[in-house]
């Protein structure tokens, strides 16, 4: 969504190492990757892909020989009747091409409950009431792409009690009949052997009560009237209250017992089903059946149930007329237009393509336009689109958050009451949630919800914050990272004049909302989001919603569960206590600072935590306390272990921790999907076990984060401390044994060093300046450790840094190899580059120098690199977009007063209409003002070019530039040399653009001056008397400079040209991401300037 | 000191006449106000009705499949599968064109450009930033409302570039895919009538003389000395060199080996550095030289891609204080590049070859491309077989299409003009030649009109000298023209 663009930004967040030749996004399809500007097709179109492209030989010299001598301008059409024919072939190929597009699914064939086994991939799943009762609803979609709704019922609820001393099963019918009369919803008791899974108990089960209650309403008040005690049954229930075991949400309570896991497969067998009858159907589903959920089948992820359904995906954009000056509100400004593209998964060429628009919108190739004279009109138009395109993925760019509830909000605001009924209940009004969401690995974030059951929703925005650290999330920064294209963007206080012009102008602005809509099936193509979160769904368990909208813990809990119930295992609802108590965390060696040229070879355990957690058996159901010791008369080391962190837990010979089962099965399902991905051939099936390979990776790291999330269900600090513990005692230990081993005592050549190491590999300095030797000792290092560490801990050798500048803890960089002949990639880790208050300067100087130093080897080079831009940016020679700062303007009481909050502040006062609002991101620059404070000396960039204000170089070079160069430098050259670089002979020349406003230039003159000496000259003249003789030399020198701006000139505008897709229409974009904006304006000015400057040599002799 | 041994007649040039002034841009008129739309819109504005006339006349009772075909005004009012033509102005979309977003985004653009432009030979210059992929290359047509592929084997056999305006018949068969079967040019503009008066004067076009200080003027002085008639002094060439009237340089007299200005000088490194053609020693002898012509024939030279004047077209002409002598001749004169010149009544159109050069990079494989397998290296004997092809086709392009520089601005360097295409022809010349060409090739080209008369054009390219030693003369009356080729 256009108006909203700049609203896509999150928070200031660190970017990963730089990308910038190095970009590696796995499993590349080639997308995107060829040109930076979108190739233009036919009539602007939205698609490259949508269209077969006319196809060509390959050059033909012959070819080109005749086109260049041949007659072909004699105008004669010779080959017309030939072509004529082949015209007629292709209209019969064209001719269903270009029939209306068609929207609804196939229409459904064989449907026979007593025959038709039902197989659907279940999509999306939510709890209900039918008759009353808990019922579960599963969406879904079949093989041949019918739309399916499964409602399951029979499945109750339940959640355990320890049964009191005392309570016999011949209490079991009184105390049912108690609980019936006193709490609703109870429908029965039972007595079953468990054992909960806190603590080693000798393996011993004990009897639990089960209670079973009715679904979501009762159980709360029952599970709590146990808890507080207020059970008051022949006074056998402590008053204190009694713990109680299994706390999970009756959907995945039901979907944990059948084992059905999200995105997984589900049948209804023939004859166990019964389709709704059509007077009561709820949804607009194809099928709608009910099942008991004893006779639902839930298939295992593999095989042919690894596929996807051919799941139809919607991606969306609306476009609405803003006002000037202020963030579009839904309660006055109107939705003009809605584009949309619908694609099958898997296919990469969307089969609807459309905008529905609010007045006339001239054709757009390749997509259908629907116009309407009203806005209500349209939005009701778009929801019936909806209802009969019917898709089960609903993609976008921030649309949860924006999109989504403007359209709602509209809707109801325009009193259209029809509209927001476009999920699959038919009845089900969508409307708006606030969630609050906050997560250790993600931050807190707001959110807005709605509720659209049967379609999955994601959004791509939540999913690339999540996924990516980015310097920027707009949409424009986003695609020119992954799709390597710019966008066009078109500022919105233009929507509204283009909505406003003529039929013309509103495709123009449709033909970006396309664009907009299209952009995201591609990212989510090329990121594999689908693919990916269906593995981590299946893996985990729980249904794919639960991803965008939960954090890490659920997918634990879920896989937990799935474990404990097949060993009879409860687990306690503890209260979360919210004490933030910390543990001590991983360890780093001191690093021996210093720029390395000789190859540094590097150890890594490989999964440290999750084979810590295995090898030595930690586990809730493991853990050990004083007591138990001594009650069951446990041995240390034989029955035991003590773990550095003073924690005890039982050897597996007593008891298998249930932990480290998960954990091993993990690992082990991840190597057999890493072994079947390299013998698979089908692309598709690839990218899933890719996506698996990857989410049981993710789901073995995360357990152990599990445990020691302090705000969580179930956390255990004597596992998390000691799986630290243990992680920093290895480190040190490893570090030890290397040192001893080789070492010259040892008969090596040299004194082997650990020059670093952190959480879980270390940097060893063998000593050997080649890369062979140094990759076999490596080798050799990593067996040889492994051998003094417990089964699985492993050690790995993986690669060799070289050559290698450690500048400080976190902070390094290097060449990394993994053969001997070639380097895979610069690697650097909290290079601070990438921070977003960094300018652009900053990132592009330190990754060429860090190329400078480490691939070409040339320190010298590098630094006069530095003296170069230095030199340039005092003498005002950097474009200006390398200077930009950009923070977003998000609330109005910060405490201290922000550069871009009183930027914003100013610009609204200069004008309202094009000032920054709440949400957009400020782009500004540091300037030179009167004033010192540096919120005083922001500046909008478009002004400072506009008026030549000057840039304060110096803010740049101290602020920006020093401490990251600095830091890579003073290892290399050394204190002196370093301040050098920045403090040189090359920082002395000074050029500052003139002001053309503010302060006294209201009341200077200009004068006239010599354009070599400066000495004050007549008007008209170019040189005084003196310097004359070089005159020729000095207008040599002034025309390279208009020259090189010329071209600068003409080459930006014709980019800009390309990239809008029309050479007839005036250049709108505004997308301040991109590299080239404030060039092109900047040039603008430079080159009329130095035509100026020119002039005055015309008239000049010599 | 040479005598003047020949008494050479003169040809009749006037001082001012209806198009002397069409390229010229005085000083302090231009804005850059404007982005390159404008110049678009008024070609478009130029030319759609004069290829209307001839699109009428051609196609209108025509038939597509048994369907009558119409004119559609709009690209975007094109109808899927209705036979139909329309004009647009021609895109060509292709991979190698230079692209400074990307170079910007990977920090490369500047980035060494002095130093390796200075290194490439001018073949190398021209191999390296040819544009073309035939495989991935797409044509485009567009007007203001929108842009359609062009498809059909018809684009097998014709040369488009972009910026050329032309109708197009044919049919949409997919969307945004037209299939075109026939194509016209505009109607070319009229041609002044030539008084017959048989005069026997000739004009010796000139072009690539890169004088510079390293390179040896040998063969430049064995040209002066011919002209001069101090070679030969047979009374058929004696007779010959008195019928030439004037000597066109068009374009490339300097070559700029090392400039003071690439010369890092060690005080003052950190200065901005822009590659300069700036060279005041090749300069002086250029003045020398031109100097020593003037004793006894007009001059008139023209600015080109390697002299000390602006990049973007039109060129204009070189700082009169390059000619300190020369300047002081009557007979010398200093045109703009393109430049409309009449001598004896003949008008001639002529421009240093920039726009010749820079289409010919839309038919050149990029040196990326793979050539059949035969290397994508720069020395692949194919590629070296191509560069040498001849040009005459794209001179006569630009002659069907009515611009002489349809690829300004897209990849070549202009000024933003707003209420003009100076580069559109309203008149058809009666010579139109193009300077530093490979080779020499010349030859009568006819242009069809809607009713009238056809319309022919001699047509010059004007062979680099340095390269080639050779030169073309051209006979105002006959407008024949033949090589003379110096051999030192």
């Amino acid at each position: 969504m256009s108006a909203t663009t700049s609203k896509h930004a999150g928070d200031a967040r660190l970017e990963g190492p730089n990308k910038r030749q190095h970009l590696d996004i796995s499993l590349d399809d080639g997308v995107g990757t060829a040109t930076a500007h979108s190739l233009p097709t036919a009539n602007q179109s939205i698609t490259p892909h949508g269209y077969h492209l006319p196809v060509h030989g390959k050059f033909d010299r012959q070819k080109l020989h005749n086109k260049l001598t041949g007659g072909q301008f004699e105008n004669e059409a010779s080959t017309f009747e030939k072509e004529l024919v082949s015209m007629s072939k292709k209209e019969s190929e064209a001719s269903f091409q270009s029939d209306r597009q068609r929207w609804d699914r196939p229409a459904v064939v064989g449907y026979d409950p007593a025959t038709y086994d039902v197989d659907f991939q279940q999509l999306d799943a939510e709890e209900t009431l039918i008759n009353d009762e808990a019922a579960v609803r599963f969406f879904g979609v079949t093989e041949e792409g019918y739309s399916v709704l499964c409602n399951v019922v029979g499945f109750r609820h339940y959640f355990y009690v320890p049964v009191p001393k005392g309570l016999t099963q011949d209490d079991l019918d009184d105390f049912h009949k108690y609980l019936r009369t006193n709490y609703q919803g109870v429908q029965g008791l039972e007595i079953a052997l468990k054992e909960s899974i806190w603590g080693y108990n000798n393996n011993t089960k004990l009897p639990f009560l089960k209670v079973v209650v009715d679904g979501i309403k009762h159980i709360g008040k029952v599970r709590s009237a146990f808890e507080r005690g207020e059970i008051e049954y022949k006074g056998l229930f402590p008053p204190t209250g009694s713990m109680t075991f299994d706390n999970i949400q009756f959907l995945l309570r039901m979907m944990v017992d059948c084992r059905i896991t999200g995105m997984g497969w589900l049948r209804a067998p023939a004859g166990t089903y019964t389709p709704v009858p059509p007077e009561e159907v709820v949804s607009t589903c194809q099928l709608e059946f009910t099942i008991h959920y004893k006779d639902l089948v839930s298939h295992a992820s593999e095989g042919k149930y690894l596929n996807m359904a051919p799941l139809r995906i919607l991606s969306f954009d609306i476009e609405c007329a803003g006002r000037k000056g202020i963030f579009p509100e839904a309660e006055h400004d109107p939705v003009i237009q809605i584009a949309n593209v619908v694609a099958k998964a898997g296919d990469p060429v969307p089969f609807v393509r459309n905008v529905f628009t609010v007045k006339s919108c001239a054709p757009i190739v390749g997509s259908e336009t629907f116009s309407y004279e009203s806005e209500e009109e349209m939005l009701l138009k778009w929801k019936e689109f909806i209802v009969k395109v019917d898709p089960d993925v609903i993609i976008g760019y921030n649309i949860a958050n924006f999109d989504f509830p403007y359209l709602i909000n509209r809707a109801r605001a325009l009193g259209v009451h029809d509209f927001p009924y476009f999920a699959r209940l038919k009845n089900s009004k969508q409307e708006i949630k606030e969630t609050f969401f906050s997560s250790r690995a993600y931050g807190s974030r707001e959110n807005k919800v709605v509720n659209i059951e049967g379609r999955m929703q994601l959004d791509l925005l939540q999913f690339i914050q999540r996924e990516y650290k980015l310097r920027s999330y707009t949409l424009n920064a986003v695609s020119a990272h992954f799709l390597n294209e710019q966008k066009e963007d078109v500022q919105h206080s233009i929507i509204t004049d283009l909505q406003n012009g003529n039929q013309e102008t509103r495709r123009r602005l449709a033909v970006y909302c396309l664009k907009d809509a299209y952009l995201p099936l591609r990212l989510a193509e090329k990121l594999m989001c689908l693919v990916n979160y269906t593995e981590m769904a299946r893996v985990t368990g729980v249904p794919f919603s639960f991803l965008l909208s939960r954090g890490q813990q659920i997918k634990v809990i879920s896989q937990l569960f799935r474990k404990c119930l097949d060993l009879d295992i409860v687990i306690p609802n503890i209260k979360s206590e919210g004490v933030n108590e910390e543990y001590e965390g991983a360890t780093v060696i001191e690093p021996v600072r210093g720029y390395y040229d000789v190859p540094i070879a590097t150890l890594d355990f490989a999964s440290l935590y999750p084979s810590i957690m295995m090898a030595h058996n930690l586990c809730y159901t493991t853990l050990l306390n004083k007591q138990t010791v001594e009650r069951l008369g446990l041995k240390q080391d034989e029955d035991y272990i003590v773990t550095p962190n003073g924690d005890m837990f039982v050897h597996p010979h007593l008891r298998k921790g249930i932990l480290p089962t998960i954990l091993q099965e993990l690992l082990a399902a991840r190597k057999k999907a890493k072994q079947d991905l390299k013998k698979e051939t089908d692309p598709f099936k690839k990218q899933v076990l890719n996506g698996r390979q990857l989410a049981l990776k993710i789901s073995a790291n995360s357990v152990y984060g599990f445990t020691g999330a302090t705000i969580g269900k179930l956390p255990c600090l004597a596992i998390s401390s000691s799986v630290t513990a243990f992680g920093r005692v290895m480190i040190e230990q490893t570090k030890a044994e290397v040192q001893r081993h080789y070492s010259i005592e040892n008969g090596y050549e040299y004194d082997a060093q650990v020059i670093y190491g952190d959480t879980d590999s270390v940097m060893v300095k063998f000593g050997h300046s080649d890369m062979e030797t140094c990759m076999r000792l490596g080798e050799e290092a990593a067996a040889y450790v492994s051998t003094k560490f417990k089964h699985p801990i492993k050690l790995e050798f993986e690669k060799v840094y070289f050559p290698y500048l450690l500048i400080n803890k976190k902070r390094y960089a290097g060449l990394f190899w993994t053969n001997p002949h070639k380097f895979d990639k610069m690697d650097t880790k909290g290079i601070e580059t990438v921070r977003r208050d960094n300018c652009r300067l900053v990132q592009n100087v330190i990754t060429r120098v860090l190329e400078l130093i480490l691939e070409e080897r040339d320190v010298e080079a590098a630094e006069q690199f530095v003296k170069k831009t230095i030199a340039d940016l005092l003498q005002n020679r950097v474009d200006l977009s390398q200077l930009v700062i950009s923070k977003a303007l998000s609330r109005q009481d910060y405490a201290a007063k922000q550069p871009h909050v009183e930027l914003a502040e100013r610009m609204r006062k200069r004008d309202a209409g094009s000032a920054p609002t709440l949400g957009d991101r400020v782009a500004y620059v540091i300037i030179k003002t009167a004033g010192d404070k540096n919120y005083e000396k922001s500046e909008d960039p478009l002004y400072v070019l506009e008026n030549s204000l000057p840039i304060d170089t110096k803010y740049y070079l101290e602020n920006q530039l020093a401490n990251p160069l600095t830091r890579i430098f003073e290892p290399i050259l050394g204190e002196r040399r370093t301040k050098e670089l920045l403090h040189g002979s090359h920082t002395r020349t000074v050029a500052v653009s003139a002001a053309k406003t503010g302060g006294l230039m209201k009341f200077a003159r200009k004068s006239n001056t010599c354009k070599n000496c400066k000495s004050p000259i007549p008007e008209g003249k170019a040189l005084c008397r003196n310097c004359q003789g070089m005159a020729g030399e000095l207008y040599g020198r002034e025309l390279a400079k208009m020259n090189n701006l010329e071209t600068k000139f003409s080459r930006l505008w014709t980019e800009c040209q390309r990239c809008q897709g029309s050479l007839h229409q005036e250049v709108l974009c505004s997308n301040k991401d991109c590299p080239i904006f404030y060039m092109r304006k900047k040039c603008q000015k430079d080159v009329l300037n130095q035509a100026e400057e020119l002039k005055k040599w015309d008239a000049a002799a010599w | 000191m040479t005598s003047d041994r020949i008494l050479r007649h003169e040809s009749a040039v006037p001082d001012q006449f209806n198009r002397s002034d069409a390229y010229r841009l005085p000083p302090g008129t231009r804005t850059y106000a404007n982005q390159f739309n404008k110049i678009y819109s008024q070609r478009v504005k130029k030319l759609k009705s004069r290829c209307l006339k001839r699109a009428n006349a051609k196609w209108k009772r025509e038939t597509i499949n048994n369907t009558s075909v119409v004119y559609v005004n709009k690209i975007l009012d094109i109808k899927n599968m209705t036979p139909c033509y329309t004009i647009g102005t021609v895109f060509m979309d292709m991979k190698y064109k230079p692209n400074i977003l990307e170079e910007v985004s990977h920090n490369m653009y500047g980035a060494n450009d002095v130093q390796e432009s200075a290194e490439l030979s001018k073949l190398d210059q021209l191999r390296a930033s040819a544009y073309s992929d035939p495989q991935n290359d797409q044509v485009m047509l567009e007007d203001e409302s929108g842009r359609m592929i062009l498809d059909g084997e018809i684009l097998d056999k014709i040369l488009l570039v972009t910026g050329a305006v032309i109708g197009v018949l044919g049919m949409e068969v997919e969307a945004g895919i037209f299939v075109v079967v026939d194509v016209v040019y505009p109607e070319p503009g009229p041609q002044v009538p030539r008084p017959m008066r048989p005069e026997g004067n000739k004009v010796l076009l000139l072009s690539g003389l890169h004088i510079n200080n390293q390179s040896s003027l040998g063969p430049l002085e064995v040209l002066k000395e011919y002209l001069m008639g101090e070679l030969d002094s047979s009374p058929e060439t004696v007779e010959f060199l008195r019928s030439i009237t004037q000597v066109i340089v068009a374009g490339n007299s300097i070559r700029c080996v090392e400039s003071a200005d690439q010369v890092v000088l060690e005080k003052d490194k950190y200065r901005e550095l822009n590659k300069s053609n700036y060279d005041a020693d090749a300069i002086k002898q250029l003045d020398a030289y031109i100097c020593e012509l003037l004793h006894s024939v007009p001059v008139t030279i023209m600015p080109g891609d390697s002299d000390p004047c602006e990049v973007s077209l039109p060129k204009q002409p070189l700082h009169p204080s390059f000619f300190a002598k020369a300047g002081s001749y009557a007979n010398f004169a200093r045109s703009t590049n393109p430049t409309w010149l009449e001598i004896d009544g003949v008008r001639m159109l002529g421009t240093s070859g920039e726009n010749i050069n820079d289409m010919f990079k839309y038919f050149i494989p990029n040196i990326q491309v793979d050539l059949n397998g035969e290397g994508s290296g720069m020395d692949s004997p194919v590629r070296n077989e191509i560069v040498n092809e001849s040009r005459l086709k794209l001179l006569e392009a630009t002659m069907h299409w009515q611009n002489v520089v349809p690829t300004a601005p897209d990849t070549l360097t202009c000024y933003p003009y707003d209420v003009d295409d100076p580069f559109t022809l309203d008149e058809t010349p009666h010579v139109y030649f193009v300077g530093n060409q490979p080779k020499f090739e010349t030859a009568e080209m006819t242009l069809h009109c809607a009713r009238d008369a056809p319309i022919h054009v001699r047509i010059v390219a004007v062979p680099d000298f340095c390269e080639t030693g050779q030169m073309a003369v051209l006979d105002l009356d006959s407008l024949q023209c033949e090589a003379i080729k110096i051999a030192v």
